[in-house]
């Protein structure tokens, strides 16, 4: 076969500068010369990389469907529209989830800051309760000062307490550490009728005095 | 300034509007794209796959097209990309799914070729493609079935003239003793 026969004598090295030659003069490029100034077995040689060159080339030449290249363009448009879609529902659910986001920030900033307001005014109202008594601590004062307004508007509890007083007093008076005068003397009387002398001496002795 | 040529009129067309502007550039190179993306990938699903994908860049990135360079080189440039990506992606997806390679390929009722002749040339040649490392395997493409300059390739690639000329011949050399390896 003639084509085994070039192929296989091409495993051997390939002549780069008959290559060259044979690349300078590329088919498309400039017009290929039938013959070359140079020794015949480079020609040959040139001769047999054309053909070569050529089989290759052969290779590729095959028939096809052409029912293949009509349908490129529909199915690139049929593709197209898809990409065009997915890319629109991608963008929706994409904004979508942007704004969802959003929204779900703004409600947890607002409750946050909600949370964080009545805290602060329940704080704030506690503070207030301490100063500022409330109607309910009205209400408590009020009855407190009524049951106090009722002992004290107590006969009885007012003997009680006279009595509890005296005792007091007068077991007070039988004390050493104390002196317990019990007289109604005008005091500011006696003290204007006595002299200098008198008067520091009473002061000196009140010095002394131990008051309770 | 570059010359004005018929696909800045249907790409200025298409970003004022027209939407058939986009269909005639869509028609124009879409036989382009699948065969380079076809012979990069080696089957048909990928590289219809790419033909979508690179259409929607197309259509997405054509107002980002800024006139300085020619529409097919950015076109290219943009095929280029998605079919190494595409590739990267696969190779991964095989890796973790640890699919065989062969489950994927010609064998598929889905393919375009359907004479048995046609499928076979163009097993041999994938599978010789595919023996080249990805970014060889571009440039052998672009230069040798594409029939790009090196100075077009590159533009789309972003690597020296020099340095394409020496990948390529490694890649021909390769290339040709695998057909020989195939063969004999």
């Amino acid at each position: 076969m003639h084509l085994k026969k070039l192929l296989t004598l091409w495993v051997i090295k390939m002549d780069k500068k008959i290559f060259d030659i044979y690349d300078e003069h590329f088919p498309g490029e400039e017009n290929v010369p039938d013959k070359f100034a140079g020794p015949v077995e480079d020609q040959e040689k040139l001769d047999d990389l054309r053909k070569s060159a050529d089989v290759l080339k052969s290779l590729s030449s095959v028939s096809i469907d052409e029912k293949y290249f009509t349908n490129i363009l529909p199915r690139f448009r049929e593709n197209l529209e898809k990409k065009q879609r997915s890319f629109f529902y991608k963008k929706l659910i994409y904004s979508s989830s942007i704004a969802f986001s959003t929204l779900l920030l703004l409600v947890f900033s607002f409750q946050f800051m909600k949370t964080n307001f009545q805290s602060k005014v329940t704080q704030q109202n506690e503070t207030m309760e301490t100063v500022l008594p409330t109607a309910s601590q009205d209400i408590y004062i009020a009855s407190a000062d009524q049951f106090s307004d009722s002992i004290v508007n107590n006969s009885a509890v007012k003997q009680e307490i006279d009595k509890t007083l005296n005792q007091s007093l007068s077991a007070a008076s039988n004390s050493n550490d104390y002196i317990l005068i019990k007289n109604t003397m005008d005091y500011n009387n006696v003290l204007s009728q006595l002299d200098d002398d008198e008067l520091e001496k009473v002061y000196a002795q009140l010095q002394q005095t131990k008051i309770l | 300034m570059p010359e004005e040529n018929p696909d800045y009129d249907l790409v200025r067309r298409f970003l004022n509007g027209d939407e058939s502007s986009f269909n005639q550039l869509a028609r124009k190179y879409q036989a382009k794209i699948y065969w380079h993306a076809r012979r990069m990938t080696g089957n048909h699903l990928d590289a219809d796959e790419i033909v979508q994908e690179v259409l929607l860049v197309l259509f997405e990135k054509l107002k980002n097209f800024n006139f300085q360079s020619s529409l097919f080189t950015w076109i290219y440039r943009i095929t280029i990309t998605r079919s190494i990506n595409y590739i990267k992606r696969q190779k991964l997806r095989r890796f973790v799914s640890f699919d065989e390679e062969e489950n994927r390929g010609l064998s598929t009722d889905d393919d375009i070729v359907k004479n048995i002749e046609d499928k076979e040339k163009l097993k041999k040649l994938d599978s010789v493609l595919q023996k080249l490392p990805e970014k060889q395997r571009e440039i052998f493409l672009l230069r040798h079935f594409d029939e790009l300059s090196y100075e077009e390739i590159a533009q789309i690639t972003g690597k020296s003239v020099g340095g394409l000329k020496a990948n390529y011949f490694h890649a021909f050399e390769k290339v040709v003793n695998l057909m020989g390896n195939k063969n004999g």
